[in-house]
């Protein structure tokens, strides 16, 4: 049996979600993002439900799991509706993001093949990684569109993401007393890239800069989010719960000031 | 063990000739809802088979798995209706009204037929919470649509969005009545609460957009 303590992450997630759509449905969406406000208003409820679902399913039937994950569907829902949320503020493109793409392609291939070794979920690991990808390729159009990160911020993103995947890797294949040292170098690099991006929309939030830089980063923090999830357990997951709760308030803050501007 | 072909086929006779005798939109709205009912028991087909393919049981299998497939087998007349005949908005919020109505009646029927109708509270909670459900999910979903064609987003992509939105509200709500006890009755509570919410933000979204489309 759980304690209360193990769903207060759950709770503040859904606590701040409730608020973010009552804000929502006080803003004007007949904008000229109405597009953009409407489908990060989609995502949000996609994510109202799933926490909804994850909490009742918890509730009801404790430390069981789920024959069929229902909320991995609102999970695609979350992913694309974000993704559209995104292209629909990039535009036009200008600046080509082909090695990125491959880059983004490969990094979920592997993603996903970690997941279904974890769970054996073949085919909702699989919808879920190519939903997540939909999402990731827009974020980076619209940062390579802001120039939001330098090319070396992108070349060190890029090894960051290596050495994860290869730390995660190799817990399957090293003696069972390297797996924690190796566990742990991982969730140690997600945090740290988590809080560099969750620090670097802090700071545009406060100064008076682009307001599509904002943007920018405050969804790379939350796209981040899901990605570390989806490979941590027990604190490290709560952690990344909290940055993913408040990386959702920065997402709607810069979603606002782009309806609102 | 019923029936449900033979149920479908003496609901729906007398529905199909009084199709002889209408006309306009009284008859399309018939339609609609022959094509609900139909559609239920096609659902209710496609759950067996998956029920066989995957060994979950009956049981999990309409918890679980149904949501998915009857918020897809609803969402089919009104996506060729969409797409084939490009209905006015009016029209396909009745249509999608009318094809959720007969979805819920048809499943009605059946729950009657097979769990009997002897406590008339539940069953009038039953008949209101599955009743309102299917219709404001696919409501629900039809007034996207009528927003998505007005912002021209209508695309693959829009329409994913919102059946997953759907299924996982079909999804919360088998989830919670699926066990007796208080949530039981959230789930119950539930579809009546949404209808009221989306009724506000209609009314909202209709106020401000007619100022915005001039419409």
């Amino acid at each position: 049996m759980r304690s209360l303590n193990d769903y207060i992450p759950a709770l503040i997630q859904l606590l701040v979600l409730v608020y973010i759509l009552i804000r929502l449905y006080q803003t004007n969406v007949w904008t000229g993002r109405a597009v953009s406000v409407i489908f990060f208003s989609f995502a949000i409820v996609s994510w109202l439900l799933s926490d909804l679902y994850w909490v009742a399913y918890d509730l009801l039937h404790p430390l069981t799991r789920m024959p069929f994950a229902a909320n991995e569907i609102a999970e695609w829902a979350i992913f694309i509706s974000l993704g559209v949320t995104l292209a629909e503020l990039t535009g036009p493109v200008v600046a080509p993001i082909r090695a990125e793409v491959i880059g983004i392609v490969l990094f979920m291939t592997v993603n996903v093949a970690l997941w279904i070794a974890w769970s054996g979920e073949w085919v909702q690991d699989i919808m879920t990684g190519i939903a997540l990808a939909y999402c990731l390729i827009h974020l980076t159009r619209h940062m390579r569109q802001t120039g939001v990160l330098s090319r070396t911020c992108r070349i060190a993103l890029g090894l960051v993401c290596l050495l994860i995947i290869a730390a995660n890797a190799a817990t399957f294949c090293v003696p069972e007393k390297y797996t924690g040292m190796l566990e742990l170098t991982a969730y140690i690099l997600m945090i740290l890239t988590e809080l560099y991006f969750t620090v670097r929309s802090v700071i545009a939030l406060t100064g008076k800069g682009d307001r599509q830089v904002f943007v920018s980063l405050s969804f790379a923090a939350h796209a981040w989010c899901p990605i570390s999830m989806y490979m941590s357990s027990g604190v490290f997951y709560n952690i990344e719960m909290y940055f993913f709760t408040f990386s959702a308030l920065l997402m709607f803050t810069a979603i606002r000031r782009e309806a609102t501007a | 063990m019923i029936y449900a072909e033979n149920i479908l086929v003496c609901i729906a006779i007398p529905l199909i000739v009084s199709l002889l005798f209408i006309r306009g939109e009284v008859r399309r709205y018939l339609s609609a809802f022959l094509l609900g009912m139909a559609m239920c028991l096609l659902s209710a087909y496609i759950d067996g088979y998956l029920d066989l393919v995957t060994g979950m049981g009956g049981n999990e299998t309409s918890i679980y798995l149904s949501p998915v497939v009857e918020e897809l087998m609803k969402l089919m007349p009104l996506l060729l209706y969409i797409l084939l005949l490009e209905p006015g908005e009016r029209m396909l919020t009745m249509l999608a009204v009318a094809i959720g109505a007969g979805f819920a009646t048809y499943e009605n029927c059946c729950y009657i037929l097979t769990s009997g109708a002897e406590d008339l509270g539940y069953i009038l909670i039953r008949g209101l919470a599955v009743g309102v459900m299917h219709i404001v999910s696919i409501l629900a979903l039809s007034i996207w649509f009528v927003i998505a064609r007005r912002l021209k987003v209508f695309s693959f992509v829009s329409v994913a969005v919102g059946v997953s939105i759907a299924m996982i509200f079909h999804a919360l709500y088998n989830l919670l009545v699926s066990e007796p006890g208080i949530s039981t009755m959230i789930g119950f509570a539930m579809p009546v609460m949404t209808a009221f919410l989306l009724f506000l933000l209609y009314r909202r979204l209709t106020s401000v957009s007619d100022d915005t489309f001039g419409s």
